[in-house]
């Protein structure tokens, strides 16, 4: 019969021998049972984002025959624009392959998109992700990037069997090449934690003098290609004063993203179709 | 009873918790806010359960609380286990804690387990920036400040929960191990 002092100890020291063992345990073991209990919900995130698109389906039926029929001819206008974008990007590209082969270029890197649906949005103080429904089976990969209609939208962090985390571009963790506007020269982006109720953010840096932008002529910050896993030219975000900086020489400023970052409910992953020769981006789309 | 099978319970109910509050978060995204309410998850576990069921339950709802989360492998599973360790060599001095106390271990542990990620961040995101504080102090008081109308339901909810199953709510079995 166990002392009322050994009882009383009895929960810290079970716990105290536990966490122990769990300290020393090599980081592998860790990081397996991290993973484990990740793969394991996930089936139940999926369900609950499956669920979510039936609700908005159900939603939808819901609105009139006018309703439809306005959205269908949209649908329709859109489909004819971007019927003759995409010729006008087929004989790009067939400039850009002939203008290559003059110059002896290595031909410009080029992705298959993965399209894939946003199960559930991880943003505070802390960090700043989304977790997407898509993962090691479709071909993701840790550092491939994200992109969604109106830019970029992070890179992917983590990949489990079926669902991947995205690091968002207005976390403080996220760093990419840019361009400012036409201009040519690299310059540094991060992502910036926004303050409450506020539109997420990101800041530039090193952007080189003579660069100049205002509320009224506002500079688009764009992706750029040196990074290798954003193509050239995807909005990151809008920049409407630069000031310069503490070593005189270069200037930096903020980035305003799209609101759109924190409302998402379908992204693209982009692969790199390494080492093949460049086609025509293909899509594969959400489940 | 030989084994305690209210961990498995009260584990099922945190993660129920958990998953209702990463539901809440993914609403307020747009809004910057973030809920966090962990604390609850381990007040009635402490004061109900043998060492070894609270283990399971404690380890348990960590390792599933940190399975998406950017922090050190472990980190949030070894801050469960101390909260709950704390609460458990405590509970003679606690007594039958009520519904108030309960609350207050909660939100006591709900603060400890906040301020330990804010500083964790804080240290690998750089704490000059002013909008990683004031984020912090807003999601801080509206999580300290939930915390007490979602404790009554979930302590309640975690009591119906037993009383269902037909096992002992009030103390811990004769000859649990």
């Amino acid at each position: 019969m166990a002392s009322p002092q050994t009882r009383l100890l009895r929960p810290l020291l079970v716990l105290t021998v536990f966490l122990a063992v769990w300290w020393l345990a090599p980081v592998g073991v860790r990081s397996f049972s991290r993973s484990a209990f990740a793969e394991f919900q996930a089936p139940a995130w999926a369900a609950y984002s499956h669920l979510k698109d039936l609700q908005d389906f159900w939603g939808l039926r819901n609105h009139g025959q006018d309703a439809l029929i306005a959205a269908g001819r949209d649908l329709a206008r859109d489909d004819a624009y971007l019927g003759l974008r995409v010729q006008q990007d087929d004989a790009l590209r067939q400039e850009l392959e002939r203008l290559e082969q003059m110059l002896r270029l290595p031909p410009a890197a080029d992705f298959h998109y993965e399209v894939a649906r946003v199960i559930r949005r991880d943003q505070n103080a802390w960090w700043q992700e989304i977790i997407i429904r898509k993962g090691r089976r479709d071909g993701l990969a840790p550092g491939q990037g994200v992109v969604y209609a109106g830019g970029v939208v992070g890179r992917v962090k983590e990949v489990q069997e079926d669902t991947a985390v995205v690091e968002l571009a207005s976390s403080p963790e996220f760093r990419i090449a840019a361009n400012l506007g036409d201009d040519p020269r690299p310059v540094i982006y991060e992502g910036q934690l926004a303050p409450p109720f506020g539109a997420p953010r990101g800041e530039v840096r090193d952007v080189p003098p003579g660069l100049e932008a205002s509320p009224h002529a506002p500079l688009r910050a764009v992706s750029s290609e040196l990074g290798g896993i954003f193509p050239q030219g995807l909005t990151l975000g809008w920049v409407e004063e630069l000031e310069p900086g503490s070593d005189g020489l270069f200037q930096f400023g903020t980035v305003h993203l799209s609101p759109d970052l924190d409302n998402l409910h379908e992204v693209a992953v982009l692969e790199p179709l390494a080492g093949l020769p460049a086609l025509p981006a293909t899509t594969t789309p959400a489940r | 009873m030989i084994y305690d099978w209210r961990w498995l319970l009260l584990t099922a109910s945190n993660l129920l918790l958990l998953a209702l509050v990463a539901m809440v978060n993914d609403a307020l995204a747009p809004w910057g806010l973030a809920l966090w309410l962990a604390g609850l998850c381990m007040v009635w576990p402490a004061l109900r359960l043998g060492p070894y069921a609270l283990l399971g339950c404690v380890v348990v709802t960590g390792l599933f609380a940190e399975a998406e989360m950017p922090t050190p492998p472990g980190m949030m599973t070894t801050l469960f286990v101390l909260g709950a360790a704390a609460v458990a060599t405590a509970r003679p001095w606690l007594g039958r804690a009520g519904r108030a106390q309960q609350l207050l271990l909660a939100w006591t542990l709900n603060a400890v387990y906040f301020i330990a990620l804010a500083v964790w961040a804080g240290a690998r995101e750089g704490a000059g920036s002013a909008a990683f504080w004031e984020r912090n102090l807003v999601d801080f008081c509206l999580s300290q400040t939930l915390i007490l109308p979602v404790g009554l339901w979930f302590f309640a909810w975690q009591e119906s929960v037993l009383r269902l199953a037909g096992l002992p709510v009030a103390q811990e079995p004769a000859g649990n191990p």
